[in-house]
């Protein structure tokens, strides 16, 4: 059972990486806390934002912070799923007989950045699919299994929408979160410009080994959850149904899906990382209310009449967060 | 610091942290629960005082009796009883409490989640870890504190209930006040109209006896006594409405007989002899009058340092003194012999001129007070009182302290108008109108050299006078005698008629026939006592003449 000293190495930890990633990234700490929430709680995460903000960057320097195998696949329209997960070739043996060899593709990493996600087709985003959710690929006859610990940080834009493809609903279920880049303020401008002029990157060290994060991983699973903030979790996603007695005006009138059972996942896995992050044995209200619009953003479907109106899932997150009371009673 | 949450939490000892946990909590809990009571009592608090001002201005006012109080603080205090009932069902469960007080404290659930975890059992190591978690929070040093004696809105407004309930208790309502005190003495229904004439003839009294007191009206002040008992009497519901028109009635008789006594002295005086005219001017003489032989002039007389002026001023008033009965010859001896060094002439003469303004004073003011009491009568459903008998066509429920007749002079609007008492003291001298119906004014019995109490069209009491100054002796007229006999034949009828059981729509016909008998009238046709009825209640009409 977890302790006070596990939650308190996990804060260590945290607090370590986000040094050696604020050597490089300037601002973004809601979006560093993010990703490394969904590190720990071994999910993958969805970046968007408009090109510049650095999330590449931010994934990138993750990558050489964590003591683990990264890869980065640059989505384009001709991509193909065996350039991701690898094909069968045609070799040698050693007695001079051809045989089908599995060349892997950069899907097998530990720590797999796909830039521009939306620009490659739905096949190859597909093939992608069966990676995230199984850990594992099959090609021809051979299923293979990734390594472990296995995360898919992709990127995408969201107002470039000429040759993309936007990701299905179903394939957006499968990140752990969707976390949004804002624009730096005047003071992360300026230290942006101070370290991205320089002569050279600023060098980083890695902190976290695969083994570490393997057991962080574990760690974050036992961080306590009570019932009655429990069921703030459950009473906020079944707010989300515009069916259910409990859906506010805005939802019954602009959601045409609310949120799947992977929602509440998402928001109590990652609220167990914040805690453990914060150091703190339990989940409280505030964690769950932090999770709650990068894990329910992309999980919600608006209707038509959503759509034409212009509202966005983040406003109606936000209205949830506001109106579900913390205490049933 | 033993009480503090902090020192329940991490002390030490051989209590483990659950045993901790739980003193904690009771303790919130505790809190809490006084908390919660409290902003619930504010609520309860301002009802009932709230409550308790309404039953006591209504017991005040008259609007509640004893026994209805009674009864709402009965069913006020059952409301109570389940109203606590069910605030204590409602009151916070251990639970809510913790969790309010993780929220209060910003303990991000280390409470709640920690109690939760010892009240099913589930992981005691986790719990005390939870609690070792909480106790590095920043913790108020009582539970107190997390859970404060809330000041609600219906906190704040407690005061002002208690104001509302400090002046229904101890504001001057003393009329109202008797009668609340009456009705729930008594315990039973009071006739609101008696209590209401009651009221109005205590204030009329009041002020007739102020009147009587500053103008020295030595008939007044006897009056204003007695119409006062009769009005408390009724005020504090001595009387029923039956009582009320019986004393009424007596009372009525009593200013008529004194009113007699007054004019009989008016006849001893020897007004009669004085040149007089209507009712205004015999206003404007007592004004002279009192101008002229005040207090400060009877004063300086006695004191021997009568002015010049004085004695000037009661040459030029010749005129008015002789209206009052003293000849212009007999001044000018009075004056010469004052010159001689002889005081007792103008000393007489100016006594009898005193006498003469209070004699006026007392008759105006008793003919005001008729007009008030039969007004009672009437509005107390006095059927023997034809409405021009009242002597009022306007609002009879207005009654002022400048009530009388005093304000006729601005118009013929009779007895309410408002004046300034004492100035205005002729009786009828709204004689301007005409006469009243049924009443008719014969010029024949007016004489020239009589003092003329012409009646005010509006009103009869008016014309009760009027008709006794016709008794001053003329030669060959009618006696003062032979009007008493009018007057008290009037009574007689009157009394019978209230007596004797017959249609009300007979009655007034009845009535005009005998009263058209005293004044050797034809006797009414049923036609006409119908006109007559219909003219009576135009009559009663405020504002119709």
């Amino acid at each position: 059972m977890i302790d006070e000293t596990q939650v308190e190495k996990v804060r260590e930890q945290t607090r370590a990486l986000t040094a050696q990633i604020d050597r490089r990234i300037v601002g973004h700490d809601g979006l560093v806390r993010g990703v490394l929430a969904c590190l720990f709680a071994g999910g993958h995460v969805l970046l968007e934002g408009v090109p510049g903000l650095g999330k590449t960057l931010l994934v990138k320097t993750l990558g050489d912070v964590l003591e683990l195998d990264f890869a980065r696949i640059q989505c384009t329209p001709d991509l193909m799923p065996a350039d991701i997960i690898g094909t069968q070739m045609v070799v040698e043996n050693e007695n001079g007989g051809r045989v089908f060899e599995f060349r892997p593709g950069p899907v097998f990493t530990q720590l797999l950045l796909t830039d521009e996600v939306n620009r490659a087709t739905p096949k190859t985003q597909s093939a992608l699919l069966e990676a995230m959710e199984e850990k594992a690929v099959t090609v021809g006859r051979e299923r293979h299994t990734l390594a472990s610990p296995f995360m898919v940080l992709a990127t995408q834009n969201p107002i470039e929408m000429e040759g993309t493809y936007p990701l299905p609903e179903a394939q957006l279920d499968r990140f752990l979160l969707k976390l949004s880049a804002d624009y730096p303020s005047a003071e992360e401008l300026s230290r942006i410009v101070g370290l991205a002029t320089g002569t050279e990157p600023p060098a980083v060290e890695r902190t976290l080994s695969a083994v570490a994060l393997q057991t962080t991983r574990e760690l974050v699973r036992q961080v306590v959850l009570a019932d009655h903030v429990k069921n703030y979790a459950v009473r906020v996603v079944l707010a989300t149904h515009p069916e259910g007695d409990t859906a506010p005006e805005s939802v019954r009138r602009y959601v045409r899906h609310g949120s799947s059972p992977r929602g509440i996942l998402a928001m109590v896995l990652v609220a167990k990382a914040f805690a453990a992050m914060d150091g703190r044995l339990n989940v409280s209200f505030d964690d769950l209310k932090e999770t709650a619009l990068p894990a329910l953003r992309h999980r919600i479907l608006l209707n038509f009449e959503g759509e034409a109106d212009g509202v966005s899932t983040d406003r109606i997150v936000e209205e949830l967060i506001e109106t579900v009371p913390v205490d049933e009673s | 610091m033993a009480d503090s949450i902090t020192s329940v939490l991490t002390g030490g000892g051989s209590q483990d942290a659950a045993h901790r946990l739980h003193h904690l909590v009771r303790r919130l809990v505790r809190a809490r629960h006084v908390q919660w009571f409290t902003s619930w009592m504010w609520q309860a608090l301002l009802s009932i005082l709230l409550l308790c001002a309404a039953c006591t201005l209504g017991l005040r006012v008259g609007w509640l009796d004893m026994p209805t109080v009674k009864g709402v603080a009965g069913v006020a205090a059952l409301l109570l009883v389940i109203w606590l009932v069910a605030v204590w069902r409602s009151r916070p469960r251990a639970m809510q409490v913790v969790l309010q007080a993780d929220l209060a404290m910003s303990l991000r659930q280390k409470l709640s989640t920690a109690w939760e975890f010892e009240v099913t059992d589930r992981d005691a190591a986790v719990t005390a870890s939870l609690a070792r978690q909480a106790m590095r929070a920043r913790l108020p040093m009582r539970p107190q504190r997390v859970f404060p004696i809330q000041f609600t809105t219906w906190a704040r407004l407690a005061p002002a209930g208690a104001a509302l309930l400090l002046l229904a208790a101890v504001v001057d309502l003393t009329p109202i006040e008797d009668t609340g005190n009456l009705v729930s003495e008594q315990g039973g229904r009071v006739d609101r109209a008696v209590l209401d004439e009651g009221a109005r003839l205590l204030e009329f009294a009041r002020n007739m006896e102020q009147r009587a007191l500053t103008q020295n009206l030595s008939r007044t002040l006897p009056q204003a006594t007695s119409m006062y008992r009769i009005g408390a009497a009724m005020r504090h519901g001595d009387f029923n409405r039956d009582d009320s028109l019986d004393a009424l009635a007596k009372y009525d008789l009593t200013l008529a007989e004194e009113t007699d006594a007054a004019l009989r002295d008016a006849i001893s005086v020897d007004i009669s002899g004085a040149e007089a005219g209507q009712g205004p001017e015999m206003a404007a003489l007592r004004s002279e009058l009192r101008n002229l032989v005040n207090r400060d002039v009877l004063r300086r007389l006695s004191v021997g340092t009568l002015t010049r002026n004085d004695l000037r001023r009661l040459e030029t008033n010749a005129d008015a003194l002789a209206r009052a009965g003293t000849p212009s010859g007999a001044l000018h001896e009075a004056l010469e012999r004052f010159e001689a060094g002889d005081v007792g002439p103008l000393r007489g003469m100016l006594d009898h001129l005193s006498r003469v303004e209070r004699l006026l004073g007392d008759i105006g003011e008793i003919g005001r007070a008729r007009v008030r009491i039969r007004r009672a009568r009437r509005s107390l459903g006095d059927t023997t009182l034809a409405p021009s008998e009242i002597g009022l066509a306007g609002d009879a429920s207005t009654d002022s302290e400048a009530l009388g007749f005093g304000g006729q002079e601005d118009g013929p609007v009779s007895g309410e108008v408002e004046g300034p008492p004492g100035e205005l003291d002729g009786v009828g001298e709204g004689g301007a109108g005409s006469p009243l119906p049924g009443r008719e004014h014969d010029d024949r019995e007016l004489k020239p050299q009589t003092i003329s109490l012409r009646p005010d069209r509006n009103l009869e009491g008016v014309v009760m006078l009027g008709v006794t100054t016709r008794a001053l002796p003329r030669v060959n007229e009618a006696t003062g005698s032979q009007v008493t006999i009018e007057r008290q034949f009037e009574r007689q009828v009157e009394a019978v008629l209230a007596k004797e059981d017959y249609p009300l729509h007979r009655k007034e016909l009845v009535r005009r026939y005998f009263l058209g008998l005293s004044q050797g009238k034809a006797v009414p046709q049923t036609a006409a006592a119908g006109r007559g009825t219909a003219a009576r209640a135009n009559d009663n009409k405020p504002g119709s003449e």
